[in-house]
């Protein structure tokens, strides 16, 4: 499937927390780091998460803000 | 440690403070017990202390915040005029749109504050291309890796973004999807 947002990262879960009818899920990604995702514990359960897997993060470029100044922007 | 954001409320008449916390509760009280002396002993003050309150308001403010009803039923009590009501519904108007927009995690989010669960990661600006009413601005986090943020052409006006300036990416983690392969 080939999807439109400008932003998609591969990676591995590192770590999953179940926190009711969501789940945060940390993607380790190859760079910078990690991501961490809220999706429906339900979704979790649908796509079969667990620690290891391999995934993609994505997410619209329409929902990345950008802060500069202030405190620590510089 | 639990830390907490709080706010004071306070009214000021030319830049003079005028009345905060304190005030609003004599004023309150007043109106309530129809007496000061009353007012002050609810609040557990000296009628001296809410008295002399009370005037600094008057004087500040070149009016009366307060009168003594002359005759009638009820002579002898005191009542607030039409200023002093004013005054009092101002500022509790306005504390309560404060404390309600302090118990309202939205708010936090729009100061950029106590967001939980986001992604914050600092970079720098590699381009913008503002096209129309909305603008792709790419940010370089390190060498090989980059993200692109979609934003109206009025926030780089407003940022003034450019080429090279150090900024922050913030994704909210609601925002993301995790895709995964279909095992074969």
């Amino acid at each position: 499937m080939r999807l439109s947002a400008r932003n998609q990262f591969k990676g591995r879960i590192v770590r999953i927390e179940r926190d009711g009818a969501v789940s945060r899920i940390w993607v380790k990604v190859d760079k910078p780091g990690e991501i961490v995702a809220l999706i429906t514990s339900d979704a979790a359960r649908e796509l079969d998460l667990r620690r290891g897997d391999r995934v993609e993060a994505v997410f619209k470029a329409t929902e990345v803000i950008i802060a500069k100044g202030g405190g620590d922007g510089g | 440690m639990k830390v907490n954001p709080r706010v004071k409320v306070w009214l000021e008449a030319d830049g003079k403070n005028l009345m905060g916390k304190g005030g609003a509760a004599i004023l309150r009280n007043v109106l309530v017990e129809g007496s000061i002396r009353r007012a002050a002993e609810k609040l557990g003050i000296s009628y001296k202390y809410a008295w002399n309150y009370l005037r600094k308001i008057e004087d500040r403010l070149g009016e009366k915040v307060v009168e003594s009803v002359r005759g009638g039923k009820e002579k002898g009590k005191t009542v607030l005029t039409q200023t002093g009501r004013l005054l009092l519904s101002k500022y509790s108007r306005f504390e309560r749109f404060l404390n309600n927009a302090l118990s309202n995690p939205e708010m936090w989010e729009a100061c950029g504050l106590s967001i939980p669960d986001r992604n914050v990661v600092p970079g720098w600006v590699k381009s913008v291309e503002v096209d129309g009413p909305a603008a792709m601005v790419s940010v370089g986090v390190n060498r090989s890796f980059k993200l692109v943020s979609v934003i109206s052409s009025r926030s780089v006006e407003d940022l003034n973004l450019k080429v090279g300036d150090k900024v922050t990416v913030i994704v909210k983690a609601t925002e993301v999807m995790v895709s995964k392969e279909e095992k074969l």
